[in-house]
């Protein structure tokens, strides 16, 4: 029954297609040809949204559904890709990640990332936002613009690699420049020094993104009517106080939500660590993202890593519920 | 040049907080671009100086290294990924936003809260559901979770522009008889071409650049993409600097370029993703 509606819809649009052309072209007056009794046509009102909606829904079922619960309940299981044992094993592997000294780095460095990211990433992007909004003209304002956001195309890969040879020891950039202007470079490396290294990859990717939330802000602060801020002036209010007693509290929904997916991003944060550390100096840029691919594809425990991506999805979709929350307000 | 087009006093301090963090882009971005063409002891020896000769060579031992296979991988993958994500997203968008029908609101949810969901939370069992299809080393290995992570997204943004479309356009459509499907892809589609762009572009970038998943299914050399070639690559040439910087260089520049000529599209794609 549903092949034969699709099909007669399929037939229906073609005709439809040539009378509209027609009629529109040459404004001849042609009458669609009754194709279908009227009972096909009502059937097919009823089954078409969801023949719409159901490829979408398949592939969220296939590809995201199914694995989000098999990740929650197999995070109570100890198995491995390669053999069909699973053993149920309770809360173990959550029990075990809590006395693991590695899953304690990698945490303290997610919640570094997320603290350090929101105090740098937004407090110099709403400076950026708010001097290229009204700060510069136009024209200056575009070109700025344009180096600004421009990081963001380039893939962290691409990036972590050109800053990895930027601050190598020997041929890299940095050190020229450090030693240049007399002070001394680290002596292990800028990535080789467990103490900085997780703080030089924060500073990389900060350098790529900042111009991701310059553009969220940009883009809210846009929004602002002109005529408030021709007011405020008229009223005798300077660059400064119009910032802070307009901007700021008119943008308060964009800062939050540009805020949580500040958070988001910093939590999921794998790719500029795979290409820079891979987790090391010993484990010192250890973050879970990395531990979950490591525990997951070179130790064989998928359930333990299982355990790890459970506390990940729980840290990063209450943060994303809270956005699209506010994102709803937003709009 | 006249007085009034200098900046005044007063505007000194913003244009120079912009021109300092534009150097802190620009600097690193021109370092790798010149130092890819430089003679290679000069790196050593002479890191501020401009090339004495340009020396294309590390291009060409990149381009040796397989560099045209990624991108050409990088290109089936993106492509075939947005096409799809943009016909699936149309169609499941234009249900929700213009049709009534029961679990119309359930649907909806659905799709507003994967949006929160993110690959790297589900990636073992995802894994797991690539190699139990027997996708792992395929095309479609990545192709259709990138469609499934893109579709919240597509459908979101979409879903804002259907909804406000004007309804005498589509009842004047199927007055001439247009059907359903039709009036979707001959009138809706074609006039919120913006909004197309918009879903194109950010699952375009967010792609081609797309390295978790990519690493985690590709293990064949012959179907890596980018981001997985230039991580192959600096494993194959260890202290080959000028032949790395090569390879970035000529796979990040096409990407400037786009994003310079695209700029207005673009910045409105990204500013969608607070939607």
């Amino acid at each position: 029954m549903t092949k034969r509606s699709r099909f007669s819809s399929r037939d229906g649009d073609r005709n439809s297609l040539q009378l509209s052309l027609h009629s529109k072209v040459s404004g001849v007056e042609v009458y669609p040809l009754p194709t279908q009794p009227l009972n096909g046509h009502r059937l097919e009102a009823i089954l078409l949204p969801y023949l719409l909606v159901i490829p979408a829904l398949v592939f969220l079922a296939v590809f995201m559904a199914y694995p989000l619960i098999e990740t929650v309940t197999k995070s109570f299981f100890a198995y491995d890709i390669t053999s069909p044992i699973q053993t149920f094993i309770g809360f173990s592997n959550y029990a075990e990640l809590s006395r693991d000294p590695v899953f304690h780095i990698a945490a303290k460095n997610a919640v570094l990332f997320v603290i350090f990211s929101v105090l740098v990433q937004i407090s110099i992007g709403t400076v950026l936002a708010a001097l290229l909004d009204r700060g510069v003209r136009p024209r200056a304002s575009l070109i700025f613009r344009t180096i600004i956001f421009a990081p963001l195309v380039l893939s962290i890969i691409a990036v972590g690699l050109l800053w990895q040879l930027i601050l190598d020891p020997l041929v890299g950039l940095a050190n020229a420049i450090v030693k240049a202007i007399g002070l001394h470079p680290p002596p292990l490396g800028w990535l080789g020094d467990p103490s900085i290294a997780i703080y030089v990859i924060m500073g990389i990717s900060f350098w790529q993104y900042i111009g991701f939330v310059t553009l969220l802000l940009l883009a809210g602060m846009q929004q602002i009517p002109e005529d408030l801020y021709e007011a405020a002036t008229l009223d005798g209010a300077g660059p400064l106080t119009c910032f802070c007693h307009l901007t700021i509290p008119l943008l308060r929904n964009t800062l939050i939500i540009t805020t949580l997916l500040t958070m988001i991003g910093a939590l999921r944060v794998f790719d500029f660590v795979y290409v820079l550390t891979r987790g090391g100096p010993g484990d010192a840029t250890e973050v879970p993202a990395m531990m979950i691919y490591r525990e997951a594809f070179f130790l064989g425990r998928m359930g333990y890593a299982n355990a790890i991506s459970v506390l990940l999805l729980i840290a990063t979709v209450g943060l994303g519920f809270m956005q699209i929350r506010f994102s709803r307000r937003l709009s | 040049m006249k007085i009034s087009s200098l900046p005044r006093l007063k505007e000194y301090p913003a244009y120079l907080f912009l021109t300092g963090y534009s150097v802190l882009i620009l600097v690193p971005l021109g370092w790798m671009v010149i130092a890819s063409v430089k003679p290679r002891g000069e790196m050593f020896n002479t890191p501020f100086s401009l090339p004495s000769t340009i020396d294309w060579r590390g291009y060409q031992r990149a381009w040796n290294g397989g560099l045209l296979r990624y991108v050409g991988n990088s290109l089936i993958v993106t492509g075939s990924s947005v096409v799809v994500t943009i016909v699936v997203g149309c169609l499941a968008a234009y249900a929700l936003a213009r049709m009534k029908f029961i679990g119309r609101r359930v649907i909806y949810g659905i799709v507003i809260a994967a949006y929160a969901i993110p690959l790297h939370g589900i990636l073992v069992p995802l894994y797991d559901t690539i190699v139990k299809l027997h996708l792992t080393n395929t095309y479609f290995g990545l192709i259709l979770p990138y469609v499934t992570f893109g579709l919240p997204f597509a459908i979101t943004i979409l879903y804002a522009f259907f909804i406000d479309f004007p309804s005498e356009i589509v009842e004047a459509a199927r007055l001439d008889g247009c059907t359903e499907l039709g009036v979707l892809w001959r009138i809706v589609v074609p006039l919120s071409m913006s909004g197309v762009a918009s879903v194109a572009i950010f699952q375009g970038v967010q792609i081609w650049n797309e390295f978790l998943l990519a690493l985690v299914v590709i293990s064949d050399d012959a179907l890596k993409t980018v981001p997985l070639g230039l991580v192959a690559f600096r494993g194959n040439y260890v202290s080959d600097w000028t032949a790395i910087l090569a390879s970035i260089s000529v796979t990040s520049i096409p990407m400037l370029i786009l994003f310079v000529a695209f700029q207005r599209q673009f910045i409105r794609s990204l500013a969608g993703s607070t939607k």
